[in-house]
């Protein structure tokens, strides 16, 4: 092939690859990118699997002598637990009686799945990781938690597989509150998460617990994202707080997906439909 | 041959970088070994294999990572290109020369990676400085140890056939 037909080609593939860019939108996926994706992760899932095979033999010897003293610790906090949910139970059971009685329809919490971590990408621009899900279907922005608190959002459903944009993204945005205020404001992701959009004379103290707010249609109320951990003048008549997530996004190995839909699909399509053309 | 091993080493380069993730984390992030596969294909092969090669190579790191499909791509595909355009023009053959030629070439992906991003989304990250110079050395001592690894196995390969004949040679007589 001559040198002029090598040009050619390069160009050719250089204008495909600018023409996959231009048609796709930030954290969104292609259809190309769900079947590269789908055909990867099982690599990634068995690399993950290997070293946790690898990891659990290691630990089985180093932790043999420990094994006791440690189901003795498990079995008294199971105890706790099982006298916590009886507890939690009867607190629930009033919450249900007094909302019948005030004709107060609370939203529907949904189910959470659970799904192993196969990839976490720390490096780039966008900060994703890939999980596996099964045969359970997943769809786009749905969130996902640990039971640390919110780990993100989900932006290419793939099957078996999806891809997960994360609370250090700087490009993820979603409503939050001071759970103590209930002030809400604008939280955005980062290394350190900022909070914005909260007045100047509201009142916030440092370790505040920062929760989702709810009202973005995509994370539901109250899951926990982080404390907050410095206080500064933002633009204009506001202040911008820094928070310090709870989740520790490098260490992940499963995570719950939440089936719930925070704008139920009903809403969504009354929205939809109301929308000016 | 070329192809079967290029696709091995991808699938090799792809299940070692998951795994080198899952285990050091973002630490494993100054090796690219995607980026060392297309680029040793590209040293050895002429400009077309090699910027498909870079271009499949590319396509696999954009689906795994979190950027815009078709960074890697477009990157790779200029850099896997390259660096089979100057094969073809200079005498690149010690590992030393291998290894600075990687290294540049990792420079350059980079840098085609920051442009695009940020012309592509106005504001976003430009790429962590320590992390660029930590790629550039690995993917530069991966190239040289790759192409030391190959010569020595190409000769002991070489050596024990030509003993081989010798030998059945002198048995025929």
């Amino acid at each position: 092939m001559n040198e002029r037909w090598s040009y050619a080609l390069l160009l050719l593939v250089l204008l495909g690859h600018l023409f996959l860019l231009s048609t796709q939108q930030r954290a969104q996926g292609s259809r190309l990118e769900e079947l590269l994706l789908g055909g990867l992760g099982p690599v990634g899932q068995t690399m993950v699997a290997a070293s946790h095979a690898g990891r659990d033999f290691a630990e089985s010897f180093r932790l043999a002598g420990s094994l006791r003293r440690e189901n003795n610790k498990l079995n008294q906090e199971l105890t706790t637990l099982r006298q916590e949910i009886v507890r939690l139970q009867g607190v629930e059971e009033k919450l249900e009686r007094l909302s019948r009685e005030a004709n107060y329809t609370r939203p529907d919490v949904g189910e959470v799945v659970l799904a192993d971590v196969v990839y976490v990408d720390q490096d780039s621009f966008l900060r994703t990781m890939v999980l596996y899900t099964g045969t359970v279907g997943t769809r786009r922005n749905q969130p996902v938690v640990t039971a640390d608190g919110l780990v993100g959002r989900i932006v290419v459903p793939a099957g078996r597989y999806a891809k997960v944009l994360l609370l250090s993204d700087p490009s993820l945005q979603a409503s939050a509150m001071i759970a103590r205020t209930r002030q809400r404001g604008v939280i955005r992701g980062g290394d350190r998460l900022t909070l914005d959009n909260i007045p100047l004379n509201a009142d916030v103290v440092l370790g505040d617990e920062v929760v989702t707010a709810g009202i973005d249609g995509i994370f539901p109320r109250g899951i926990p994202i982080g404390r907050v951990t410095e206080v500064q003048p933002g633009a204009g008549l506001l202040l911008q707080l820094k928070v310090m997530p709870h989740v520790a996004l490098s260490s992940l190995d499963e995570v719950w997906i939440l089936t719930s839909e925070a704008v139920p699909p009903e809403t969504r399509q009354v929205l939809t439909e109301g929308e000016p053309p | 041959m070329k192809l079967a091993r290029f696709l091995v080493g991808c699938a090799l380069a792809t299940a070692l970088q998951l795994l080198g993730l899952h285990l050091f984390g973002s630490a494993f992030a100054v090796f690219d070994l995607l980026l060392v596969v297309a680029l040793y294909n590209a040293i050895d092969n002429t400009p077309v294999p090699s910027l498909f090669g870079g271009s499949f190579a590319g396509l696999i790191q954009d689906a795994l990572t979190g950027g815009l499909f078709g960074l890697h791509g477009f990157a790779l595909t200029l850099a896997a290109w390259l660096v089979a355009v100057l094969r073809q023009r200079l005498t690149i053959q010690k590992p030393f020369q291998v290894g600075l030629l990687f290294s540049l070439t990792a420079v350059l992906q980079l840098a085609v990676i920051a442009v695009l991003q940020y012309a592509m989304l106005p504001g976003s990250e430009a790429p962590d400085l320590w992390t660029a110079c930590w790629r550039m050395l690995s993917t530069g001592a991966l190239g040289a140890l790759m192409l030391f690894t190959a010569n020595r196995i190409r000769q002991r390969y070489g050596a024990w056939i030509k003993q081989r004949r010798q030998r059945l040679r002198l048995e025929v007589r």
